[in-house]
């Protein structure tokens, strides 16, 4: 009888304790990341006794809970993933977006720079130092080019460095979390099913950090084990296996990263089905930023130096020789993809300036044909049968020397590269070509009323582009070496012979001449440096819709644009993520206040059982001095 | 709803970063003075206000130009002074000089002044710029433009080319002319010029010369030979006799849509050359000027000579002054024009920095407002974070 009493009590000290201590493993874990409060579950035995006056035999322990909510972690884990991603693209994007946009070291204040030198050479031809001063201005906007390539060159180097320890952590966390499935479904064999709470939680913990890397799908298996799959249901974690991912240069190009992992020797590339997360945004940071800034910048720099060196052609320098190129860059480069069976490189040139577009393209050989996508936007813009030759977005492709594709066989194309290669080919200030190699002008005894208002070279390579020659006006029209010109109603006649324009306003009078005449010696004739000086407001990009500076400030409004909305996401998320964090809280979080009550309950009930207990010892005392006496 | 410890110290460091991220933000607005501080604050504003940074770069280069032109153009313009007035010396010492009270030793005088104004004149033509360019060279402008040839006579190195200057977009201006200004002055009325030979032995002279009917000019040179005192024929270029009259003192002799009125009395053998669309150089007025004054003067021959040569460099010295003022006034018109859009730039640029302050700078008055509302909020973010985490049942266990 008092042995139900003892053993009412002694069960209730235990059970108190038992609170006692799991209220105590709470406060101790308040700061214990990924943490779940535990409950100590108590029931009351079963009684004893027949049925009519069954007695309680006090409490039981049945088990330590951990208060979770699958649901919500999940929702925690979805949430981390999101503003990771967003965070970091909103980080590469801030980078970017402070590079182009600087009002200091933008390309806009080197272009203004260099075009004010192009001016000042056009106000004063003669001089040395005008000249020299463009030399070196271009130079510098050389300079500005690879400076900005550069920066963007290194956002890449820390994205592509950053996924790499990405990878490692994950792959990190990855055999984590198969150790903690091997250590989970022992502890669960050894404890006869009880749940490993600590262990839970610390894989809970792991998922989470994994999630920030990559989107992560779980599944709990029945012996307590969890599998991982991430991208489209590759999987990561299999019971007590992880799979290894790696990263591998494509193209060689150590920033140019595929990530995959190896099965049964081959190198599986799983790139394209990682999204979102850490990952996925240091790879988009890389397609969607970087690439695009930088294929745009040398798109401007090929721009400007195709065309500004086209006008420099057709000009005569202070020797009276034709104008060189004034900028050189390196020719458009193609690389073979990695275990490429065709041998030889296609060549590529460009025939449009204008026509380019700021993309890369890659070239992959499908058993028929080559198929052309623009990376960019990732469209297919055409195919070349091998050996065959095709024009795509102002770019010559001739596939002639490449021999032995195989399906599969890929080349990356980088037009618009050579941001970092452009250089000023012209070093004498002399060969700075300012002037026009030819000169119009009416005869001495012209009595007609018509004036030269225009002279233009179009073919610089013409070989009798400096001959002399007459125009003659006889019969009321224009001849010029035997071919009849009729005078344009509109007033201004143009005339086009020896690859060069002379345009003719006004009526002449028969037997009038205007002369054509090589221009050497004509040290101060300026035209061609104001023809030079135009191309800098000249729509000479996409197409004939963008100056240099409008395909640059759309650059800097495309970053910008991209930046404001990452950053909005970024925050969008971040709130997101903060609500998510409350909920998993609210649920499992550790409250100090709560515990200490808990505390002072266990404490008195505690105090309550001993109670109990001596209260047993004195009804013991009292019966054995009863019998004694 | 539970709240965790943790959650209550996260939610309390959250308000105070969040708070002052902002604070950091106005901070740096408030130090720069930048509303915006990266283009994705306001990418559109941010475009373009980077093509206002342009546009007014643009006007400040134009500026630049319109002040290198205007120093040409003013160094020209102050040479040209400076031929103007020495040719209108020379008129002066024209009709001095035609004067038949001089005496030869004053005419001589005369002459040797003319002579130190031809330099002068060279001198004039061949002025460099600042840079060492020639004015008057056309695009030849680093070779001397004027310079005598093998006979003495003042010849043009330079072309008609000429250097224009951009002061806005599609607008440019002339800057410089070219010497051939001074060298293609027409002769006698413009059309064509009559000149007695040097050798003519009467006293004929040209009283008149014009043209009756410009359908009937042929641009071809002809002679007016006297057969006699009384008579004349009329050869073409090639010394064909065309036509054939008698002579009358103050009477026209017509060819080819031109008239020539000769008086005085000319000898037998006397000659008119007559040359169509002549023209001379404001240097060789001069010195036909000078050489006439420096001939003898004895003979009526002679002195009807030197009554016509006088009389005809006049008339050229008159156009070669018009030539001058006509480029005077056409730099000082392009003066005017560099000045109109030295006016046009600076309304634009004052315009143009306007809109640029509207779009990328600060409204300081907002911005501080908003900045002493931040730190209010931070410091009350502080405070309560203090507050709450202070709050603990644990104390009041004893």
């Amino acid at each position: 009888m008092s042995g139900g009493i003892f053993g009412i009590g002694i069960s209730a000290l235990l059970a108190a304790q038992r609170q006692l201590e799991v209220t105590g493993h709470n406060i101790a874990n308040v700061g214990t990341e990924g943490y779940s409060r535990q409950r100590a579950e108590l029931a009351a035995r079963e009684p004893l006794g027949p049925g009519y006056a069954a007695i309680g035999r006090g409490v039981g322990v049945i088990g330590v809970e951990r208060i979770v909510d699958q649901f919500v972690n999940f929702r925690l884990e979805m949430r981390i993933t999101a503003d990771a991603e967003q965070r970091t693209l909103a980080e590469f994007a801030g980078q970017v977006n402070n590079l182009l946009g600087d009002a200091e070291s933008g390309l806009a204040p080197a272009l203004k720079d260099f075009f004010a030198a192009v001016h000042d050479v056009a106000n004063d031809p003669t001089s040395t130092a005008a000249r020299q001063a463009l030399i070196t201005q271009g130079e510098s906007l050389a300079d500005r080019f690879a400076q900005l390539e550069a920066r963007i060159q290194d956002q890449r180097a820390i994205a592509s460095g950053r996924i790499r320890a990405g990878l490692a952590e994950i792959n990190q966390l990855a055999e984590g979390i198969a150790e903690l499935n091997r250590a989970i479904v022992d502890a669960r064999g050894r404890g006869g099913g009880a749940p490993p709470n600590d262990l839970l939680d610390k894989r809970d913990e792991l998922v989470r950090r994994l999630a920030e890397h990559l989107p992560v799908d779980t599944a709990e298996q029945t012996d307590g084990s969890l599998n991982v799959y991430v991208g489209r249901g590759q999987a990561l974690v299999v019971g007590f296996d992880a799979t290894t991912l790696a990263a591998r240069p494509l193209y060689g190009d150590p920033d140019r990263l595929a990530i995959g992992y190896e099965q049964n020797g081959r190198f599986i590339d799983v790139t394209s089905l990682l999204q979102g997360g850490k990952l996925g945004a240091l790879l988009d940071a890389r397609t969607k930023l970087l690439d695009p800034a930088s294929a745009e910048l040398g798109r401007i720099a090929i721009s400007l130096a195709e065309t500004f060196n086209a006008v420099h052609r057709a000009n005569m320098d202070l020797d009276g020789e034709l104008g060189g190129d004034f900028f050189s860059f390196a020719p458009p480069a193609a690389v073979p993809g990695q275990g490429n069976s065709a041998t030889g490189s296609p060549q590529v040139s460009i025939v449009d300036v204008g026509e380019l577009a700021a993309s890369d393209y890659q070239l992959r050989f499908d058993g028929t044909a080559f198929v052309v996508r623009r990376l960019a936007d990732g469209a297919a813009v055409g195919s070349i049968p091998p050996g065959g030759s095709a024009v795509i977005d102002g770019l010559s492709i001739d596939l002639a020397g490449v021999t032995g594709a195989a399906t599969g066989d890929s080349f990356l194309l980088r037009p618009t590269s050579p941001a970092t290669t452009l250089s000023v080919a012209v070093q004498d200030p002399r060969s700075v070509a300012a002037a026009l190699p030819i000169h119009a002008a009416p005869g001495d005894g012209n009595s007609g009323a018509a004036e030269i208002v225009g002279v233009s070279v179009l073919d610089p390579t013409d070989p009798a582009l400096r001959d002399a020659i007459d125009i003659e006006f006889v019969g009321g029209e224009l001849v010029v070496d035997g071919t009849p010109v009729p005078l344009d109603p509109s007033g201004e006649t143009v005339v086009e012979a020896n690859g060069w324009r002379v345009v003719i306003r006004g009526v002449p009078e028969e037997g009038d001449v205007f002369t054509v005449r090589d221009n050497a010696g004509a040290a101060g004739d300026n035209r061609g440096a104001l023809a030079l000086a135009a191309l800098e407001t000249a729509r000479t990009m996409g197409g004939g819709t963008a100056s240099y500076g409008d395909a640059y400030a759309g650059l800097v409004a495309r970053v910008g644009v991209e930046t404001r909305r990452a950053e909005i996401n970024a925050d969008v998320q971040a709130r997101m993520l903060e609500e998510a964090w409350a909920q998993r809280e609210n649920v499992s979080g550790v409250n100090l206040d709560e515990e200490a009550a808990n505390l002072v309950k266990a404490q008195q009930a505690y105090a309550a059982a001993a109670q109990v207990i001596a209260t047993a010892g004195q009804m013991i005392d009292t019966l054995l001095q009863a019998v004694r006496r | 709803m539970r709240i965790s410890t943790a959650q209550i110290y996260r939610n309390g460091l959250t308000a105070m970063q969040s708070r002052q991220t902002e604070l950091s933000r106005t901070q740096q607005q408030l130090a720069t003075g930048k509303r915006l501080l990266t283009p994705a604050d306001d990418p559109a504003a941010s475009a373009q206000a980077l093509k206002l940074h342009e546009r007014i770069a643009s006007i400040e280069q134009y500026g630049r130009n319109a002040e290198q032109a205007a120093t040409w153009l003013g160094q020209e313009e102050a040479v040209l002074v400076s031929i103007a007035d020495s040719l209108n010396r020379v008129r002066e010492l024209a009709v001095q000089g035609a004067n038949a009270t001089q005496t030869p030793e004053s005419r001589q005088a005369i002459a040797r002044e003319l002579r130190q104004i031809s330099v002068g004149l060279l001198d004039a033509a061949n002025s460099r710029a600042a840079n060492g360019e020639y004015l008057f060279a056309g695009f030849r402008s680093t070779n001397q433009p004027f310079q005598p040839g093998p006979g003495g006579q003042i010849g043009y190195a330079g072309d008609d080319g000429q250097r224009e200057i951009e002061l806005a977009p599609g607008r440019k201006v002339a800057v410089g002319d070219s010497g051939r200004a001074f060298m293609t002055i027409p002769r006698g009325n413009g059309v064509f010029a009559v000149t007695p030979d040097a050798a003519n032995a009467g006293t004929g002279r040209v009283a008149d010369a014009e043209v009756f009917d410009r359908s009937a000019l042929t641009g071809e040179p002809y002679t007016i030979v006297m057969t006699a005192p009384d008579a004349y024929e009329i050869l073409d270029g090639d010394g064909v006799v065309v036509a054939t009259g008698a002579y009358t003192a103050g009477q026209g002799i017509d060819i080819a849509g031109m008239r020539v009125v000769l008086d005085g009395e000319p000898a037998a053998g006397d000659r008119f050359h007559i040359e169509p669309g002549a023209t001379t150089s404001i240097f060789a007025i001069v010195d036909d000027l000078a050489a006439a004054f420096e001939a003898p003067a004895t003979t009526p021959g002679e002195r009807a000579l030197l009554t016509h040569r006088a009389t005809s460099a006049l008339l050229d010295v008159d156009r070669a002054i018009g030539r001058v003022l006509e480029l005077r006034t056409d730099v000082g018109a392009r003066m005017n024009m560099i000045d109109d859009q030295a006016d046009v730039n600076a309304d634009q640029t004052l315009h143009l920095n306007g809109t640029l302050s509207q779009i990328e700078d600060l409204d300081y008055a907002e911005a501080i407002s908003r900045f002493s509302m931040q730190l209010a909020a931070l410091q009350a973010a502080q405070q309560t974070y203090v507050q709450v985490s202070r709050l603990s049942l644990f104390d009041w266990l004893k």
